[in-house]
């Protein structure tokens, strides 16, 4: 190769590296309608962006270079330009937009309209609305299967987990979980669904395959889980516990309990780390999925509460 | 306190604590109290005493039910509040507890008071915290009386006039 293009390629590379959003955690704090932008690897706040109304849901595109925020009280999604830090499109959606997520191959962004029982479609790219579907009451978490072949949505007020074939957008299965079923996670592979239950205390698993369910308890009040890099642990936010519920996937064990900042909603893993959203005390908490240390707490905005996965760790 | 009684009275409908907004809202207060924190902590975590210290309650009636614990409270100004005991830590000084229903204008409404010692000698400092959500489940157009602010309004009046009254009965003035 030409020694040029070939410094030239390094260059374009270490630019990209630069500006990849899986090196950030976006968190919507909903008392000061911002999302701050944290570097996932100092811990620090490294912008603060501007939103709607009471920003809750979230999620993130690494290949788009883009970030999608649900502001629920003004009816808005914002679409932020992961390079610039900036929102750069707000699409007015009428009802309660909470629950945001990606399709698998990230073309397709999905908010849950929470009143209105809904989910809405739109291009990521264009933003035009591609549809709507009605699934059940209250839908909140929502996950798409790595291979693109359904998506998975937690209805709240129908204590169950609906099954969406992406092809037709019909419901394959409804399977019924805890009551008010709230976050939810998936493993890298697709075969383990996790949902968590916020009146039962618990955590339902899913085999995706066979649809059959089990259950963890955990603390009090349970909304969101996420798995730790190496998939071996899951982390289960307990709002009225103050703490995070670490679970051994192999054994379905309660391991330990770790206090976080107080009433923490939003869960997420880097490639390395656990980070924490704490509503009432404006931080993200951030601890070490090994050792199970908290390892740093960073100041972000008023009640931050970083609904969704806010941490995209795939290569753009 | 008068104001906080016509804000109490302003809503005497029976609120359903299941369904709730999008948005939780929170208050935070803290007094300062010239008395040892046991004697504080005493008050507070009388789950069945509510009267011997907050102003705006009436008369405190305690239930059992299996293992819970519950407390219709009956205020002054007229109407009623029923809560169920979380958990009462003497180790911590932590009383938690939430609203089943009430007259207060907030659903899903959960709340915890602590006592901690200091900051000087013999004083003992009380935060009350509460997480809530305003009546009105839907955006707007939301009725008056059951959006945000009226929701914190009632909190805030609760607990300030609460602690104040508190911190009277606990240094015996």
């Amino acid at each position: 190769m030409n020694p040029l293009l070939r410094l030239l390629g390094i260059i374009l590379l270490c630019a990209s590296a630069s500006a990849w959003a899986g090196g950030h955690a976006y968190i919507t704090n909903q008392g000061s309608d911002s999302v701050s932008v944290l570097d996932v690897t100092n811990h620090k706040v490294i912008a603060t962006i501007a939103v709607g109304k009471a920003p809750v849901g979230v999620a993130v595109s690494a290949r788009l270079g883009r970030v999608f925020v649900s502001n629920v009280e003004e009816q808005s999604l914002s679409v932020i330009d992961s390079n610039t830090q900036r929102v750069i499109s707000t699409i007015a959606i009428k009802g309660a937009p909470v629950g945001v997520a990606l399709s698998a191959d990230h073309s397709q962004v999905f908010v849950a309209n929470w009143f209105d029982d809904q989910i809405l479609r739109f291009d990521s790219t264009s933003l035009q609305p591609l549809g709507s579907l009605s699934v059940g009451k209250a839908p909140a978490g929502m996950i798409a299967s790595p291979d693109g072949q359904w998506l998975y949505v937690a209805n709240r007020d129908s204590n169950d987990v609906a099954v969406i074939n992406t092809k037709d957008w019909n419901i394959s299965a409804r399977v019924p979980v805890g009551a008010h079923p709230f976050g939810l996670t998936l493993r890298r592979d697709g075969k383990q669904l996790y949902s968590v239950n916020v009146y039962d205390n618990s955590l339902t698993i899913i085999d995706t395959a066979s649809l059959q369910t089990s259950s963890v308890k955990v603390g009090e009040h349970p909304y969101c889980v996420a798995l730790s890099p190496d998939q071996r642990r899951l982390f289960v936010t307990n709002t009225q516990g103050d703490d995070v519920t670490v679970i051994d996937v192999a054994s379905r064990q309660v391991l330990t309990s770790i206090d976080v900042g107080g009433y923490p909603e939003g869960i997420s893993a880097s490639d390395q780390h656990i980070f924490v959203a704490n509503w009432f005390d404006d931080t993200v908490t951030v601890i070490d999925p090994d050792t199970l240390n908290v390892i740093s707490t960073i100041s972000t905005g008023k009640q931050s509460r970083a609904f969704g996965q806010f941490i995209d760790t795939s290569l753009p | 306190m008068k104001k906080l009684f016509a804000l109490l009275a302003m809503a005497l409908l029976p609120l359903s604590a299941a369904a709730h907004g999008p948005s939780p809202q929170k208050v935070e207060k803290s007094v300062t109290i010239k008395a040892e924190p046991a004697k504080v902590w005493a008050l507070v975590k009388d789950f069945g005493n509510m009267q011997a210290w907050h102003p705006a309650v009436a008369s405190t009636k305690l239930e059992k039910k299996g293992e819970d614990t519950f407390r219709l409270l009956t205020l002054k100004g007229g109407g009623t509040i029923y809560e169920k005991l979380r958990s009462a830590d003497d180790a911590d000084m932590k009383l938690k507890y939430e609203i089943v229903e009430g007259v207060l204008p907030v659903a899903d409404y959960n709340s915890f008071i602590t006592v901690k010692a200091g900051p000087g000698a013999g004083e003992s400092t009380v935060t009350w915290v509460g997480r809530f959500y305003r009546v009105y489940k839907l955006n707007p157009p939301i009725p008056p009386g059951q959006d945000d602010a009226s929701a914190l309004n009632a909190v805030n009046g609760v607990y300030d006039a609460g602690l104040a009254n508190l911190k009277k009965v606990a240094e015996g003035k």
